[in-house]
């Protein structure tokens, strides 16, 4: 599997250029995305030319570890010039008339973008068949689903059509695939990252991230689009640095008791086990916790990520841009598009949430989640002073079939009891396949403190040895 | 007013009753917050956010036409609708 670092070498020797590895993954797209459908559509101009930039950034010698680097960029990030659907019928014909700041910090390098990928509508669900378009199917088996809302993303990286992929995790987006397609999720640290230019769903909740095929990967990835932006007020001034971890020996870890309940798979507690006992060996030092909010954080992320949905998608209107639906009079018109061209999730989404907004049912829903949030950010906090970090699975269940959930949305919704807590606190963490290779194993997640990335992706290389 | 016309989505009958159903279920999953015994008395904040103010200051964004291009209706540079009085 080739890495960030094996590409620069071989860029570096002068064995392979970066219009050469262009044009191979999109020969290699072409032929088998067909039965994948991980990508809504190529970049093939833009990729060229970003590809003949690195290649002269390449002759003049010293070069970034991200120039000439394939990459695809999940359909809620703008880049100008190019289409960006969110995967949504209201913006099937939406061209993005700027680019975000990750894309901006990515060009900058020389990465070679080529193209987007499928996503729920809106980034909303955990299956990737609330796309608008089509569904994509598992890498590791054609009958099931990669996992969402990234799972075109996660299935590009998975089947090696790119190095990385750049995402969005809102209560798990880019760590539930990682983990169904057995690769490498980031969700950093809530305002390491500029949001400007990504497609809002929750914005308290959103983070840009990305999907990888090793923790250094991540790691070479979160260096360059972190940082401070004056065009998203959530940012912090942060400078990446990287952090060196040379043994487990003496490094506290807390497992969340929870992993064991009843509700999750068999197998996946079997392997979070075989993990915990793999890392006690190598000197790690484990104990169990349990969160008194565990329970409350799934209603609590869906009472706050509805609400502040249904504000974000009050803009899909059809009158400035996207699909419109001819009424009689403006509002008429107004609700008659957002009726045929959102998706039943988004719809159904965006109701609840002006619902628990509604006066009357502010103080019960959206008031009180606001309360338990706090509690839970304050929980993670407590643990992760005394901890060095937090491990759990990343999903209670392994990929599922297609269509097996898709009519019951709450059924839906469960997928996320591991990831949405780290969305309502904030922190960071990444999820890491328990086992190597290409196939379907359970993703476990290290998580860390506010602003611990470095410690994270250290400890991860380490972690990643023994998978 | 009910709630599709709050949200301003319009669907047809049975999508309605499909959705109500859902909403049913949803709702009494939400209802789970309202018997936990959690003290908190503060809302959520992240204490790293600081809420610093700044100046409001114009700068001129160099793509109109992207943006034009972009509209469902137009009438030279203008977005056009519906009466909205």
């Amino acid at each position: 599997m080739m890495r960030i670092k094996d590409l620069h070498f071989l860029y570096k020797k002068k064995e392979l250029s970066p219009r050469e590895f262009l044009k191979d993954l999109l020969e290699k797209i072409k032929k088998e995305d067909k039965e994948y459908h991980s990508f809504l559509f190529l970049t093939e101009k833009l990729a060229l030319s970003l590809a003949k930039e690195a290649e002269k950034e390449i002759l003049k010698g010293d070069f970034h570890p991200l120039c000439g680097v394939p990459l695809s960029v999940k359909d809620n990030i703008l880049i100008k010039g190019e289409k960006c659907t969110a995967g949504s019928k209201i913006l099937e014909d939406y061209t993005a008339s700027y680019d975000a700041t990750v894309i901006k910090k990515i060009k900058e390098k020389k990465g070679v973008i080529l193209g987007k990928t499928n996503l729920d509508e809106f980034a909303m669900g955990s299956s990737t068949e609330n796309s608008g378009f089509f569904v994509t199917k598992n890498p590791w088996d054609k009958t099931k689903v990669p996992g969402g809302s990234s799972g075109g993303s996660a299935t590009a990286v998975a089947k090696e059509f790119c190095l990385y992929s750049l995402a969005s995790d809102t209560g798990g987006s880019i760590r539930q695939p990682s983990s169904f397609c057995n690769v490498f999720g980031l969700k950093p640290t809530y305002g390491t990252v500029s949001r400007f230019g990504l497609i809002s769903m929750a914005s308290s909740l959103d983070q840009i991230g990305a999907i990888a095929n090793s923790v250094e990967d991540l790691e070479f990835v979160f260096e360059v689009i972190s940082g401070k932006d004056p065009l998203d007020e959530t940012t912090v001034d942060f400078s990446f640095k990287k952090e060196k971890v040379f043994s487990l020996k003496g490094l506290k870890f807390a497992f969340l008791k929870e992993a064991f309940e009843k509700e999750v798979d068999e197998e996946i507690k079997k392997k979070f086990n075989d993990f915990l006992e793999k890392i006690k060996k190598e000197g790690a030092q484990i104990k169990e916790v349990s969160f008194e909010s565990f329970h409350y954080a799934l209603p609590c992320y869906y009472i706050i990520m509805t609400a502040e949905a249904s504000a974000n998608l009050a803009r899909y209107d059809g009158e400035r841009f996207g699909k419109k639906f001819s009424g009689l009079d403006f509002f008429e018109e107004i609700s008659k598009t957002r009726g045929k061209y959102l998706g039943k999730e988004v719809k159904r989404r965006i109701i609840l949430g002006s619902f628990v907004l509604s006066k009357g049912y502010f103080e019960d829903y959206y008031l009180k989640a606001q309360k338990i949030r706090n509690f839970i950010r304050k929980e993670f906090e407590k643990t992760l002073q005394e901890f060095d970090f937090l491990l759990m699975p990343t999903s209670p269940i392994l990929p599922f079939k297609i269509g097996e959930r898709i009519n019951d949305p709450l059924l839906m919704y469960l997928c996320d009891i591991f990831t949405v807590p780290l969305n309502l606190s904030g922190f960071c963490g990444i999820s890491m396949p328990s086992s190597r290779g290409k196939k379907i194993s359970p993703g476990i997640q290290i998580i860390g403190g506010s602003f611990k990335e470095g410690k994270v992706f250290a400890v991860g290389k380490i972690l990643e040895t023994l998978i | 007013m009910d709630i599709f016309s709050l949200a301003k989505i319009e669907v047809e009958k049975k999508e309605k009753e499909k959705l109500k159903n859902d909403f049913q279920k949803i709702l009494k999953f939400f209802d789970l917050l309202k018997k936990a015994e959690i003290k908190e008395k503060e809302n959520f904040y992240l204490p790293w956010l600081s809420g610093k103010f700044r100046e409001d200051e114009i700068k001129e964004f160099q793509e109109k036409d992207l943006i034009l291009k972009n509209f469902p209706e137009r009438e030279d540079n203008y977005l056009k609708t519906k009466k909205v009085l």
